[in-house]
């Protein structure tokens, strides 16, 4: 790409810039000072360069013309200049690829300017290389891609960077899936499959041009990334094919600089994480004992040593009242014990990132070298996470005709979980009571064993050791045609290990021999994407008004996957493999599992794009893509979209009118197959060989009933959007959607006379709709030194089933009662029974039904009509809110981010039954819950009846669910940035420094009674990070 | 330019062959089933896939008699008494077995035709066609109310494999198939015969094919086909020694046709076990165990008496489980023995009214046994069921008798467990069928419930 967006350039030239600038100022000044002229006084000028989409603009000269004074914008677009000149001087703007602006000096203290882009000029201006060719500007006219502000993303002290992805662009939903290091799930606009599950739904990552996988981007160092766009709607996505029917992320990595000089740069974030938010209050020693003695369990200690049960059972015994004075100071002795397991069990821990990158380079070489190295822990002990980054970019011009770049990048990564197989640490703190103790003794709670018993019991590890590399050319041979190619490797080797020690409770119950102890699991997963994209671009203005572009592409995915895995026994405590017992037999024999999967995708397209005079924009584009998976006769599926800009704005008459500064409308249409998550097996006769042998042959088993008529998913796309800009200062972008999957896939039931239970079918037409809105206000001219920005945004999904081919109703289980899909219902609808209350006589709940009908449960046969709709059980609306403040050299930045309109089941593991009164329940169930008759206007059912034993009360009820609503303090960044004048006594050799407390995802607000709203486990909420930077760039 | 020209193409030369990527573990058609041996493996899943429901029929028939360990587990309770809810769960895993591997072979069948023919091939062919008509005739046997009504819907039959909802077919064209599909397959396995009894052999066919031909009402050719095996072997394999080395699981004359997939085998008849020690959930029903003669070989293989911790001696049943008491490995699951050709043959004589054929038969037979021979005056049902007698004696604990006690519910086997017209003769079609396939009617009184 040669013509290119203006932010960039500028964003590399500001400092130079700025420093030329300042030089040249140095050596004028003696002049200036002679040519002055006596009326002229000292003035301070203040104001921030924006472009027509109200973005900052940095390094933008702005100068005093035929005065020495001169200075450039930094990098939010922000200038300063001071010096004497005189009333009526003009004060002009310019910068590359801006038409130039000019202003006359009347005394003002603020100027601010928006700057128009300058076609023209551009082509003739320096070429920015452009390492992913897909990136056309012309898709942006008519489709909807939108950008994350790398700023605000880069001041969250977060590792993970799809999980600081979170609120960052409306539709982009990202959501938290459990502690430290689990893979959070990230949506464009809904699920657009039945399916559940990435492998259906995750959308495309294209770093640099290359296709890499979401485990790869999870990888990434948020600082070495310039740009990240999201493309949302057909227009923009089709250029990519099938592979991006769920949209795309694009990720720009850092460049170097064309302007001679030598950038160091370090920054460094230092700080502590907090134990999160404590989900439920469970019960001090007092009330679980207690607890205990109503539920009557005698192996509980609140019953064993209560006097009711010593009187049973040694009603005749001489002793008696001794019996009963030892049991009464057994109790006292343990209600003295208050552990607190919350406090104990989870805790602070640190987080620490150092970053150094070197960016240089002159108009011909650049380079960007970068290496960072992060650790976090996690909320509980042992769990934590570590990374390391390195990255070098260089970029190269061909004589006048082109340019080459080359990235590369490489990391290590490692994530310790001491989640263990039979309970997980952060359950112990709802499952121990407050009168046991980590140090002695043998648990109440867990019979028979020590709290030692229940630690290291398990431990597991993984690490991803990551490469990639790509290359990209681009040449220009003749006038308006360019010729541009990438290519790109990406390889991931994840080595992960877990470990049941001999010593653990598990082994040691296991009933197998000593030489047969100690579980040990090893595997290594390599997983290679490679892709290239070769693409011809011609690009022609007429008459000055008929801008054409043409272009066709030609791409290559190849993903390479193999796996290895062993599992062994009777290592004993030492978790080597070299230990594995090989005699054994039987179920502790050791066990070998690979997998190899080789899966190709051929790509043709073509684009085409028209500009009428700035006004009127056409896009049309088209691909057509072929897949390994599936048989010959099936494998081309097409993509295509068409695009419509409007920008009423650009009209003579409307020019730089100063109440509407920008007015665009776009929409788009498009179609696109899809075949994600979609193997061989169910197209056409597959086979494979099993571990198994019948007489002296190997099994060739087949795997799936495939279905010869299976069809890609079809997406069909509406989109329309509106941007305004009002008095340079207020920007609102409305995009409205619709995107409608017919022959929607799923593996469904079908009658066991097939062979098989379930088949691949396209079983209906689903839709998903909604809309973005996202408003900015800028105040930048209230005082000098002060700059406010205000930001929100707001989106809305929902979710239909519109048609069932077969059916009206599909249920993909025998037994249930609701069905999973129906004609008219959204999918993720949690149905559920009303709650009538607790029966005072029996204890347990009585539901209200049908047409008001009381259900009792275990007695009423219940029907679907008894129920009725809870909620969804994705939240429909999310939104965020920005905040920036500056003045003077101070700014903060706080982002919020919430989420609305979902429901969610309660997990109720903390309230128990007789049963299970041995472990600790939730603070106030005493007073809470039925006991005996009589006992009204109580919150939980009788302690007497174990819910798996009555049907109705494993259902969700309007009582059992809450709302899964949550406010949450994302991102909060208070910076000091050293002033310029402070840093010129270091003699340059410190060029920009600042410092700031950065803090993330900090509180979160939730009417969620229980644990965390957004995962739904007890103790797995999102953790919050403080932490110090500092950044200092020579 | 010629440079880049040449980058290009090179490119696009480097990827547009590339599409047909085999997977590394996976064979996909048209390749994967291209050779005898590759489809000698797929066969080989049919058969290690096929179920094996003799210790569930065995306590449905009058073969045991619970002991205090089956009182007490109220799931074996449920199985013994016929409780409709443990029928239905039995059903569930029968029907859609059974029609796995007939997936399985369909899956072969459509295949083998396309591979180069050769003997080994038919073999392979025939072998699969054989299987399946077995499957069908198990399948006929539970779900079809036998021979009292041919006409009356039985079971579906899948010719190809590919999903479809299809109605059941009535027992004389269900009867009609298996015969069409033996009678295919006979000439296929002998032109290539193999002495293993891993496989579907000739033999294995005929006495199915006969056995077939039993329950349609066809004796005559009945009794010739299962006439053919037993002149084939003659009668020597019925003395003691072929005898206790079958029942030891070594090579014996006596086997036709068993299953060789030991990781099957290794749980065969555990469930009859309730605890090494303590004993088993059920023992040989102690009529049947008075009626062996004392020197009748089938005596020491069939009944294995047991000193019990808490329940004294017991007359546990003996072959597999009796291996396993042995610590002899089980790694055999006998489908197929020479003695069902020799009941087949006497059952069709003695229906055709060839009473001299079958008793001359089954005394020869007894004689080898070291029982007693039957009375030569014995005549009509009478014979037949001192027949059945003695075949519930052979196949005692083999799943055998539930077969008969449904055949002959109403004429010569009058069950003292359950009335000749229950509706629980006939098995219901199992939910995970009905549900999805609109076609499909269920047996009378069992229940056909719907989503809401």
């Amino acid at each position: 790409m040669l013509t290119l967006q203006n932010k960039p350039i500028c964003l590399f030239m500001n400092r130079y810039i700025e420093l030329l600038l300042k030089w040249l100022i140095f050596l004028m000044l003696p002049l200036g000072a002679l040519a002055a002229e006596p009326e002229s006084e000292s003035h301070r000028l203040t104001g921030q360069v924006t472009d027509n989409h109200g973005e900052p603009l940095p390094g933008v000269v702005v100068r005093i013309k035929s005065s020495p004074y001169g200075t450039a914008t930094d990098a939010d677009g922000r200038y300063e200049l001071t010096g004497k000149y005189r009333l009526g001087a003009k004060i002009e703007f310019t910068c590359v690829g801006m038409k130039p602006l000019t202003f006359t000096f009347e005394g003002q203290r603020v100027q601010d300017a928006a700057m128009e882009t300058d076609d023209k000029v551009l082509n003739e201006l320096i070429v920015t290389a452009e390492p992913n060719i897909n990136a056309l500007d012309i898709r942006a006219r008519s489709g909807v891609v939108q950008t994350v502000d790398m700023k605000r993303l880069t001041e969250k002290p977060m590792m993970d960077i799809s999980l600081a992805l979170q609120g960052s662009v409306p539709g982009l939903i990202v959501t938290n899936t459990g502690a430290l290091g689990s893979k959070p799930t990230i949506r464009i606009r809904g699920n657009q499959s039945l399916r559940s599950g990435d492998a259906a739904n995750e959308p495309l990552y294209v770093l640099d041009g290359k296709v890499i996988s979401s485990d790869a981007f999870a990888a990434l160092n948020p600082q070495d990334i310039k740009e990240i766009k999201v493309l949302k709607d057909a227009a923009a996505c089709a250029l990519y094919g099938i592979k991006a029917a769920n949209g795309v992320i694009e990720i720009t990595s850092q460049r170097g600089s064309h302007f001679g000089t030598v950038d160091i740069t370090y920054s460094l974030n230092m700080g502590v994480t907090f134990k999160g938010r404590r989900g439920v209050t469970v019960m001090k020693s007092a009330e679980k004992l207690e607890l205990e003695r109503l539920m009557k369990n005698e192996a509980a200690p609140g019953y064993r040593y209560s006097e009711e049960y010593i009187r049973k059972t040694n009603p005749y015994a001489p002793n008696l009242t001794q019996l009963i004075a030892a049991g009464a100071f057994k109790l006292d002795s343990l209600r003295a014990i208050n552990t607190d397991w919350f406090d104990y069990l989870m805790r602070n821990s640190l987080y620490q990132s150092h970053n150094l990158s070197l960016r240089g380079g002159n108009e011909q070489t650049s380079y960007f070298v970068s290496g960072n190295i992060s650790s976090q822990g996690g909320q509980i002990k042992g769990n934590n996470t570590l990374r390391g980054n390195l990255r070098l970019g260089i970029d190269q011009t061909i004589g006048r005709i082109g340019y080459f770049t080359i990235s590369m990048d490489g990391s290590y990564s490692k994530v310790n979980t001491p989640i263990g197989t039979s309970f997980t640490p952060s359950s112990l703190i709802y499952n121990l009571n407050p009168y046991e103790t980590p140090d002695e003794g043998k648990l109440w709670s867990y019979p028979n064993r020590t709290y030692k018993d229940l630690m290291n019991q398990y431990q597991a590890h993984s690490s991803d050791k990551r490469g990639g590399a790509s290359a990209s050319l681009t040449l220009r041979p003749v006038e308006g045609l360019e010729i541009a190619g990438v290519a790109g490797l990406d390889y991931m080797l994840t080595e992960g290990q877990q470990f049941t020690p001999a010593s653990s409770y598990s082994e040691q119950q296991s009933g197998f021999s000593a030489a047969e102890l100690g579980r040990l699991n090893e595997y290594k997963n390599t997983l290679m994407n490679f892709s290239y994209n070769v693409r011809a671009i011609y690009n022609k203005m007429f008459a000055e008004k008929h801008d054409v572009t043409f272009s066709i592409n030609h791409d290559y995915y190849l993903t390479n996957t193999d796996n290895q895995s062993i599992t062994g026994y009777g290592v004993g405590d030492h978790p080597s493999s070299a230990l594995i017992n090989q005699s054994l037999t039987g179920s502790r024999k050791v066990s070998i599992s690979t997998l190899k999967e080789k899966v190709a995708q051929l790509g043709v397209g073509a684009v085409a794009g028209y500009t009428f005079d700035h006004t009127y924009d056409l896009f049309a584009t088209y691909k057509l893509d072929a897949s390994s998976v599936l048989p010959s006769d099936k494998r081309w599926n097409s993509a295509w979209a068409v695009g419509l800009g409007w920008t009423p704005s650009a009209y003579k008459f409307l020019y730089n009118n100063r109440i509407l500064s920008r007015l665009n409308l776009k929409g788009s249409y498009g179609r696109t197959a899809s075949l994600a998550g979609v193997s061989a097996a169910q197209t056409i006769g597959t086979f494979a060989y099993t571990e198994d042998a019948y007489s002296t042959q190997r099994l060739l088993q087949l795997l799936a009933l495939y279905n010869r008529d299976l069809e890609p998913e079809h997406t069909t796309s509406i989109d329309a959007g509106i941007q305004i800009g009002l008095l340079r200062c207020l920007n609102l972008d409305f995009n409205w959607y619709r995107r409608q999957t017919a022959d929607a896939l799923l593996d469904v039931p079908i009658a066991a006379s097939n062979g098989f239970s379930m088949m691949k079918r396209n079983i209906g037409t689903l839709r998903n709709d909604g809309i973005e809105l996202s408003a900015s206000v800028s105040l930048n001219d209230l005082t000098p030194d002060f700059r406010f920005r205000l930001g929100a945004s707001f989106s809305y999904n929902r979710n239909k089933v519109v048609d069932l081919y077969y059916t009206d109703k599909l249920y993909t289980s025998e037994s249930a009662l609701i069905p999973d899909f129906q004609v008219g219902q959204a999918y993720d609808i949690l149905y559920g029974l009303k709650w009538g209350g607790i029966n005072s006589v029996t204890g347990l709940p009585v539901f209200i039904g049908k047409d008001g009908r009381e259900i009792e449960p275990g007695k009423t046969t219940l029907t679907r009509d008894d129920f009725v709709s809870l909620g969804h059980m994705t939240p429909p609306y999310s939104g965020t809110v920005n905040l920036s403040v500056g003045w003077r050299e101070f700014e903060l930045d706080a982002d919020f981010y919430w989420v609305g309109g979902g429901i969610r089941q309660y997990s109720y593991s903390y309230v128990r039954d007789r049963d299970s009164a041995n472990r600790n329940a939730i603070a106030g169930l005493t007073s809470d819950m039925w006991f005996q008759r009589g006992d009204i206007d109580k919150k939980y059912y009788s302690p007497f009846y174990s819910s798996a034993a009555i049907e109705a009360l494993s259902y969700a009820n309007t009582h059992n669910t809450g709302r899964s609503d949550y406010l949450r303090l994302s991102m909060l960044s208070f910076r000091y940035r050293f002033p310029s004048k402070l840093l010129q006594r270091t003699n340059g050799i410190i060029k920009y420094a600042s410092a700031a407390i950065q803090a993330s995802n900090l509180f979160t607000i939730t009417p969620y009674d229980e644990s965390d709203p957004e995962t739904g486990q007890l103790g797995a909420s999102i953790q919050p990070v403080l932490t110090l930077n500092l950044s200092i760039t020579f | 330019m010629k440079k880049l020209l040449s980058i290009i193409s090179a490119l696009t030369l480097l990827s547009a062959c590339s599409l047909d990527i085999p997977y590394e573990n996976q064979f996909s058609d048209p390749t994967a089933i291209s050779s005898p041996q590759t489809a000698r493996e797929l066969l080989s899943s049919a058969y290690a896939a096929l179920p094996n429901p003799e210790f569930d029929l065995s306590i449905l028939a009058d073969d045991f008699a619970p002991t205090y360990w089956a009182a007490v587990n109220s799931s074996m309770q449920n199985q013994y008494n016929w409780q409709p809810q443990s029928i239905e769960d039995l059903s569930i895993s029968y029907w859609n077995d059974h029609y796995a591997v007939i997936a399985t072979l369909n899956a072969l069948i459509e295949r083998a035709q396309k591979i180069e023919d050769s003997p080994t091939m038919r073999r392979i062919l025939g072998e699969a066609m054989a299987l399946k008509a077995y499957c069908y005739f198990q399948l006929l046997r539970v779900y079809g109310a036998g021979p009292q009504d041919l006409e009356a819907d039985a079971i579906v039959l899948k010719d190809e494999l590919a999903m479809a909802n299809l109605p059941r077919s009535s027992a004389r064209s269900v009867l009609a198939e298996i015969d069409r599909l033996l009678s295919r397959a006979l000439p296929l396995i002998e032109e290539e015969p193999s002495a293993s009894t891993d496989w579907m052999s000739a033999d294995a066919a005929l006495i199915l094919r006969s056995q077939a031909r039993l329950y349609a009402g066809e004796y005559g050719s009945a009794a010739t086909d299962a006439l053919a095996v037993i002149d084939r072997h003659g009668y020597e394999p019925f003395a003691a020694d072929a005898y206790r080395s079958f029942w030891q699981g070594d090579q014996s004359a006596e086997r036709i046709f068993a299953l060789n997939a030991p990781s099957v085998a290794q749980s065969f008849y555990l469930s009859l076990v309730y605890d090494n020690a303590g004993g088993d959930y059920f023992t040989v029903s102690p009529s049947v165990a008075a009626s062996f003669a004392a020197d009748d070989i089938r005596l020491a293989a069939s009944v294995f008496p047991m000193q019990t911790t808490s329940l004294g001696t017991q007359n546990c049943l003996g072959k597999y489980n009796a291996m396993r008491k042995n610590q002899r490995e089980i790694l055999l699951i006998n489908k197929t023995r020479l003695a069902d050709a020799l009941f087949a043959y006497c059952e069709a004589s003695a229906l055709a009214g060839n009473d001299l054929q079958a008793l001359t038969a089954i005394n020869k037979y007894l004689e080898k046994r070291g029982a007693e021979p039957i009375d030569d005056s014995l005549t009509g049902d009478n014979l037949l069921s001192r027949i059945l007698a003695e075949k519930q004696k052979e196949f005692l604990g083999e799943g055998v008798r539930f077969f008969d006690l449904k055949f002959y519910r109403d004429s010569v086997l009058k069950n003292k467990r359950m009335e000749p017209d229950d509706y629980r003769w006939l098995w219901p079609i199992p939910r995970e069928e009905y549900l999805y396939n609109d076609l499909m009617t269920q047996n009378p009184s069992w229940t056909k419930t719907s989503f809401n």
